[in-house]
């Protein structure tokens, strides 16, 4: 019997979308601010329930980017950044473009 | 026999999973007929996404796939017009999974809330006694979130 062995597909193709939010998770005014045009606004809401963390993350670059694929990239670019402490309480993960927060009241 | 007394009288986890199945195939008919049935789509689709957020949730609290759900549906707190509330319904079971120690993964946690809040903006029960000529794209939106919810239905209670 012929065995293949092949390589997991990959849970996103963009590797530039996480480098990109790694370095913005790094710098401190990445957290708190928009450090330029188009750069990501990360929204770390800490759950009244126990020790968990919703991310939200605003980012046009979002835009063609299945869902499922902002989420892998959100916590990729986590643990590039070595925020492995958040990442452990991480229980909601979402990625939306600023025209989506709007439609979806998201401030 | 009128048609009343013909369909069961439990409201069971089965019946929910048929019952979702039905309307879906209903809608699609109404999707693709000639003579713009669209509204009616609609107006399934989201009845399609509310059954598929109710049986992952009683699937998850472990509902018999023959008994009545009514002690869950009690147990869930929801009330009234929340019964219909899809945003509701997916708050009950993120935080019921999270309260029994098995919280979904969290990015489909994110994937799944996004498009139930999309649902939302376009679907709530009280459809029924309006009228409008609903966008294509909204009817696709319904039907796309339908499907995910279909594909995806084992994560959300397993």
């Amino acid at each position: 019997m012929p065995v293949q062995r092949r390589k997991a597909k990959p849970p996103h193709s963009r590797p530039d979308l996480v480098r990109r939010l790694a370095v913005e998770l790094k710098s401190k005014e990445g957290r708190s601010a928009r450090t330029a045009k188009n750069a990501p606004l990360v929204i770390e809401e800490e759950q009244t329930y126990g020790r968990a963390l919703h991310v939200t993350v605003i980012w046009d670059k979002w835009s063609g980017v299945p869902l499922e694929e902002r989420g892998a990239i959100i916590t990729d670019a986590y643990r590039q950044a070595g925020r492995d402490a958040e990442l452990e309480i991480m229980t909601l993960v979402m990625g939306v473009t600023a025209q989506e927060a709007g439609n979806l009241g998201i401030s | 026999m009128s048609l009343l007394n013909r369909v069961s009288p439990v409201e069971s986890l089965q019946e929910i999973e048929s019952a979702q199945s039905d309307r879906y195939w209903e809608a699609m008919a109404l999707a693709v007929s000639d003579g713009g049935h669209s509204y009616g789509a609609c107006y399934l689709l989201g009845y399609v996404i509310e059954l598929a957020i109710k049986s992952a949730y009683y699937r998850f609290v472990g509902a018999s796939p023959v008994a009545d759900v009514g002690r869950h549906l009690q147990a869930s707190g929801l009330k009234g017009r929340e019964r219909h509330d899809l945003e509701a319904w997916y708050e009950i079971l993120f935080s019921s999974r999270i309260q029994r120690g098995n919280p979904m993964d969290p990015v489909v946690a994110g994937a799944f809330k996004q498009r139930i809040q999309v649902a939302a903006r376009h679907w709530r029960e009280i459809l029924r006694y309006r009228r409008a000529i609903p966008a294509e794209s909204e009817c696709n939106e319904l039907l796309g979130i339908a499907d995910w919810l279909i594909r995806n239905h084992r994560s959300l209670w397993s």
